[in-house]
């Protein structure tokens, strides 16, 4: 690799302006080969009601249909609790997902406890898919709610022996700030079954368990 | 900024956000474009399309790469007709930056992806919900690890 980057590294003085050099032309590459290789009118005939003629006003959807998720604007003025409780998982997934990912190198000492984090990140993922996909009765939620519950607590268990075994302190001071991650989502996660629980309090699944989550 | 205009100025640069999380292109072109879906259902009720937009397409990144039933082994390969546009040492170059960026810690990697699309560390601080002063720490962290990474680091960094 130092090969490769031998001419950024000849000619700056400073191995800032190689980097930022290095950088500036790898990004606006990419750029130029994404616009290049990507088809946009077929991307946006895709989403656009008339084939991506000229742009209307989307009509107004049913709350929760999309399963879109709230991101940066806060929760739209029509969110449902269907859309908060996915809109929390969805926040929850983005936090562990890169911490479990097997492209993320963990720091020195972790282990089995990113077993049990993947084991989350794929549980919440289910749940939310479930939940807005309407696929899940009241007790497979719950069910799913509980183990998202019980392997978090499993991860938080382990890594805290993880940082506790750490031999240096760098690496105990990154396992904390993992650990901090997931103890606040722990926290915030306390009143998720009631919030999944409510959801359902519309519908008579007894009788007919369709829709699963009402609409 | 009526949607169309903003997916066509916007999408190129949203999969290359999502790729620099660590997506494959496939991967991030899916997530990128499922953003823009959701985004067209309550584009008047979105502030600010670019970080928005950003947000949503690697949460649905994160969640495609975790739901199980996702065949990560079919997906298409990079077209040659993409590949011949760029030298085989750009392309080796990219890899390279992408590889490097996927192997930085967590939070130096989303802090990096922002600041590439031009976000300053205030907006950074506001998307990823972390304080402006860790946005900084964690860019001079990426820099620093990416110069190694990258067999760059001069003289000041050995």
């Amino acid at each position: 690799m130092k090969r490769l980057f031998q001419r950024h590294e000849n000619q700056g003085h400073n191995s800032d302006a190689a980097l930022d050099e290095l950088l500036g032309t790898v990004n606006e590459q990419l750029l130029t080969r994404l616009t290049t290789g990507l088809d946009l009118d077929a991307g946006l005939a895709a989403i656009l009601p008339d084939g991506g003629g000229d742009w209307t006003q989307p009509q107004p959807s049913e709350p929760g249909s999309s399963g879109a998720s709230v991101a940066t604007d806060g929760p739209a003025p029509r969110a449902t609790a269907l859309d908060l409780v996915a809109a929390l998982l969805d926040g929850w997934l983005a936090t562990l997902a890169p911490l479990a990912s097997p492209a993320t190198r963990p720091p020195d000492g972790v282990g089995a406890s990113v077993m049990s984090l993947a084991a989350v990140c794929r549980l919440i993922a289910q749940l939310h898919h479930g939940l807005i996909m309407r696929m899940l009765d009241r007790p497979s939620a719950d069910r799913l709610a509980r183990l998202v519950e019980h392997n978090l607590d499993e991860a938080i268990r382990l890594m805290s022996g993880e940082q506790r075994a750490a031999r240096k302190q760098r690496a105990r001071d990154q396992i904390g700030d993992w650990l901090a991650q997931l103890r606040e989502i722990r926290q915030d996660m306390d009143d998720l079954r009631p919030r999944i629980a409510r959801l359902f309090d519309d519908s008579d699944q007894t009788t007919d368990p369709r829709p699963r989550v009402p609409r | 900024m009526d949607f169309a205009a903003c997916y066509r100025a916007e999408m190129p640069a949203l999969v290359r956000h999502v790729m620099y999380h660590g997506a494959a292109e496939q991967e991030a072109y899916d997530a990128a474009q499922s953003a823009f879906e959701h985004a067209y259902q309550v584009w008047e009720t979105i502030r600010n399309p670019r970080a928005w937009l950003r947000t949503v397409a690697v949460r649905a990144y994160y969640r495609s790469a975790v739901r199980p039933e996702t065949p990560t082994d079919s997906l298409p390969e990079q077209t040659s007709e993409v590949s011949a546009t760029v030298g085989a040492e750009d392309l080796e170059q990219e890899r390279a930056v992408l590889a490097g960026l996927a192997a930085l810690p967590v939070k130096q990697r989303q802090v990096m992806a922002w600041h590439f699309d031009g976000f300053a560390p205030a907006e950074i601080a506001q998307a990823l919900d972390i304080d402006p002063a860790a946005v900084r720490q964690n860019l001079l962290k990426a820099r620093r690890n990416l110069k190694q990474l990258l067999g760059i680091a001069g003289r000041e960094g050995r």
